[in-house]
């Protein structure tokens, strides 16, 4: 009964879905690109791209590394990003935009350069990539979907529909599940409970403390050993042709390693971070690209930090005056 | 390793052929033990070191007291220090660790030179309790040590139960592991139905509620009593859904190595009275505290010189069961509460004749029943899943009660979430009831549950709760 059934749903999903199987493992990726980031890059003709994550957003003040600088800036900060998007964002926008910065500022944090997988599965992330990425993109695809996964989700991906479809189906359910009582009961749509939950459940109301435990146990895949391991993990990385794809273009890159809390969870953590850094700066200055490391700078505190990641208001304009101060050392 | 795993699924394809290959007990059983040494040992080999040594005592001491009878107590309190002292050190060490390092700073002592981080390995507090339980009933003359040190590494180790139980005892296991075993068609066909509710209440219903309506609304600062109320809800579908997946994966994991090993739920939100809950809830560590605990310190009291007051021999008893339970889940006041709490409430429930073989006189009265100890079950949750004491008092001295429209809509959407999810285990529960076990119907809602689990599965399925302890 369960491979009849299992039969029924693959064929009545192939018919509708519209694709044949064997499937190629991985996403497919549509072949639009968001216009709001080419059209803000084309009108501001900016010096600088200043590229990250929240880090970048909520630990730096723009205008004022601006004025340090003498540089226009343009801040290119996607929330929950890393190294996919920041490829795409580089590959498919800053690099064919008409006006092209000098300079490429790439904020991260500890091993991120080289996990292309993190914070990539899974539907918002997807998406996201997705809103940058094209049918071209068979790199993405193949270093940040397929390296990840086992032989038994290949082949899933291959021969089995349901599989194929599962997040599609998922968020189905999920929608079925999330809206409509509260809809009749408190006349609150789609949209008016997304705002509220945000509102109330967002990471800002958490205790600090559970909040960096939480961040610290999502974050694990970054400090495994073959994570800390530079040398092992660069080349299935997008770190090589982010360098590759800026000296093309005449773009300079600038590696900078940002301050955060990270809360430890295992001993070796702090050691093979010491050695993964020394040797992306090793390979880094191999090619010829500016590494800057202010995650020892003392002039940011732990008690500046808001949550392992993130800095309080009052601190923002000592982390983007200890930037500039770094960035001065490597600008003309 | 955990049974969610992709390794694990190597693992066990790996072993579960070359097991059913080899046809002699003995080398079944080196097998068997190799493998559980290798899925204790997978993310951290001293583990199963530790393990290892562990077991060694234990078998040593049990065969020191049947060569020497006289001697029971000597061996009995070694193999409690050893036992305990080691539970006690990787469980509360951290506790007083964080103590120790804030007292040390205050005096300027740069106290991180001192102060080393242990991790607790999972499932030391499960396989602890089943060997003591060996212990004790060596001990007592009720059980012969074992002699055969594969036999009883299997039984201290054996991979479908080491990181989170059934703590089964000796007396089901090793007559198992002496036994021969052969491969019947009846273990997968027995098998199948519990990995696949195990795989279902842990991918779709545990870890879903879990990451909607539990985690975001317990790591808040300052949820609402209504939005604490939904959580607490959703907590308490969320950690039976959880723990009885694990136990349901591991007694089909242990069936298709041909071994029956003990239930650890009996629908325990249908009780009436706590004594009921705890007949019902985690069975083998309640069957442990009552064996190895309750009736010890229940028979001290009433053979006492002393004359003691009966409300004292009667009251002392679960109030001291409780609260070790309470304590070895974890270290924290929320679980001193939380285990207080239950111990407190069967000797109100005892004093108001309500004791464990109570039985209501009509339905009104079993309705009421029912739903004041469900009401006391997620009280209970809230305590137990609580980060502290102060955070619950904050909640509940806040003076606020359902808070503004956003949270009231982020209490109400918990709420949905718990309800809904439950609604698979609800209907499970009825069609138990209600249906013969043959029919047709039970057939579709494993092909449902089937289905729904391939649409939610991924490869980064949390831990299960119970591994903290």
């Amino acid at each position: 009964m369960l491979l009849l059934t299992l039969l029924v749903i693959s064929v009545v999903i192939v018919q509708q879905g519209g694709v044949s199987f064997p499937n190629e493992p991985g996403p497919k990726f549509d072949n639009s690109i968001s216009p709001i980031i080419p059209d803000a890059l084309a009108a501001q003709k900016s010096d600088m791209i200043l590229l990250g994550d929240s880090v970048v957003e909520l630990n730096l003040n723009p205008p004022a590394l601006e004025k340090a600088l003498g540089l226009t800036i343009y801040p290119l900060h996607f929330n929950g990003s890393s190294s996919t998007l920041w490829y795409v964002a580089i590959k498919n926008v800053i690099v064919t935009s008409p006006s092209k910065p000098r300079y490429l500022v790439i904020v991260f944090r500890d091993t991120f350069l080289t996990t292309p997988a993190y914070r990539a599965q899974g539907g918002g992330y997807q998406d996201e990539i997705d809103s940058l990425a094209t049918q071209e993109d068979s790199l993405v695809i193949q270093r940040t979907y397929v390296n990840q996964m086992n032989l038994l989700e290949k082949a899933s991906e291959s021969y089995f529909p349901l599989y194929v479809y599962r997040a599609r189906i998922r968020n189905q359910i999920d929608y079925l599940i999330r809206y409509p009582l509260i809809r009749a009961t408190m006349n609150c749509g789609k949209r008016c409970l997304d705002i509220a939950l945000d509102t109330v459940l967002n990471g800002r109301n958490w205790d600090p403390i559970l909040l960096n435990t939480h961040i610290a146990g999502v974050e694990d895949v970054l400090y495994t050993r073959h994570a800390l391991d530079f040398k092992a993990s660069v080349n299935e990385s997008y770190l090589p042709d982010i360098i590759r794809l800026c000296k093309e273009n005449d773009i300079r890159p600038i590696f900078v390693h940002a301050k955060t809390l990270r809360l430890y969870r295992n001993a070796y953590e702090p050691v093979l971070l010491a050695a993964y850094l020394r040797d992306l700066a090793d390979y880094l200055r191999a090619n010829g690209v500016s590494y800057l490391d202010i995650g020892q700078d003392p002039r940011i505190k732990p008690e500046d930090f808001a949550d392992s990641l993130h800095i309080f208001p009052a601190a923002i304009d000592r982390y983007t005056q200890v930037l500039a101060d770094a960035l001065k050392t490597v600008l003309p | 390793m955990t049974f969610t795993e992709y390794d694990f699924l190597i693992f066990f394809l790996v072993f579960f052929s070359a097991y059913w290959l080899i046809k002699r007990k003995s080398w079944q059983n080196l097998l068997l033990l190799a493998a559980s040494y290798i899925f204790y040992g997978w993310v951290h080999p001293w583990y199963a070191l530790m393990l290892g040594l562990s077991t060694l005592v234990d078998y040593a001491l049990a065969l020191g007291i049947a060569r020497n009878r006289a001697r029971t107590k000597w061996y009995m309190a070694l193999s409690l220090l050893f036992n305990l002292g080691v539970l006690c050190f990787f469980k509360y060490y951290n506790f007083f660790n964080e103590g120790l390092f804030q007292w040390l700073t205050s005096l300027g002592i740069q106290a991180d030179v001192f102060i080393v981080r242990s991790l607790l390995p999972a499932g030391l507090s499960f396989y602890t309790l089943k060997k003591l339980a060996y212990m004790f009933d060596v001990s007592r003359g009720t059980l012969e040590p074992s002699r055969d040190l594969v036999g009883f590494g299997l039984f201290a180790a054996f991979f479908p139960q080491i990181n989170a139980g059934p703590i089964d005892r000796a007396q089901k296991l090793l007559p198992q592991i002496q036994s021969e075993r052969t491969w019947k068609a009846d273990y997968f066909y027995n098998a199948w139905p519990l990995i696949v509710m195990g795989f279902f209440k842990k991918v779709v219903i545990a870890d879903t509620i879990a990451n909607y309506a539990v985690i975001p609304i317990f790591n808040l600062q300052h949820p609402t009593p209504l939005m604490l109320g939904s959580a607490a809800l959703a907590f308490t579908v969320q950690i039976l859904a959880d723990f009885s997946a694990y136990t349901d994966l591991s007694r089909g994991v242990a069936l298709l190595f041909g071994f029956e090993t003990s239930e650890n739920f009996n629908a325990p939100y249908q009780s009436l009275t706590p004594t009921e809950f705890w007949n019902r809830w985690h069975i083998t560590l309640s069957t442990w505290l009552r064996d190895y605990i309750f009736f010890p310190l229940r028979r001290t009291l009433l053979r006492s010189k002393v004359q003691l007051p009966a409300w004292l021999v009667d009251a002392l008893p679960p109030l001291v069961t409780m609260l070790v339970s309470g304590i070895w889940h974890g270290v924290g006041w929320t679980y001193v509460l939380w285990g207080g709490f239950y111990g407190v409430l069967i000797v109100l429930y005892q004093a108001l004749g309500l004791g464990g073989s109570w039985k209501p006189s009509n339905w009104l009265t079993r309705a009421f029943a029912w739903l004041v100890m469900f009401s006391m079950i997620v009280v209970s949750f809230a305590v137990f899943r609580a980060s502290s004491l102060q955070w619950l008092t904050g909640i509940l001295t806040s003076g606020l009660t359902v808070g503004s429209p956003e949270q009231r809509m982020a209490a109400i959407f918990s709420l949905s979430i718990a309800i809904i999810y439950s609604l698979p285990l609800l209907l499970k529960w009825q069609m138990e009831r209600k249906l013969p076990k043959d029919s047709f119907l039970h057939e579709v809602y494993f092909v449902a549950a089937t289905i729904l689990m391939l649409i939610y599965i991924n490869s980064t399925a949390t831990d299960f709760v119970y591994f903290q302890f």
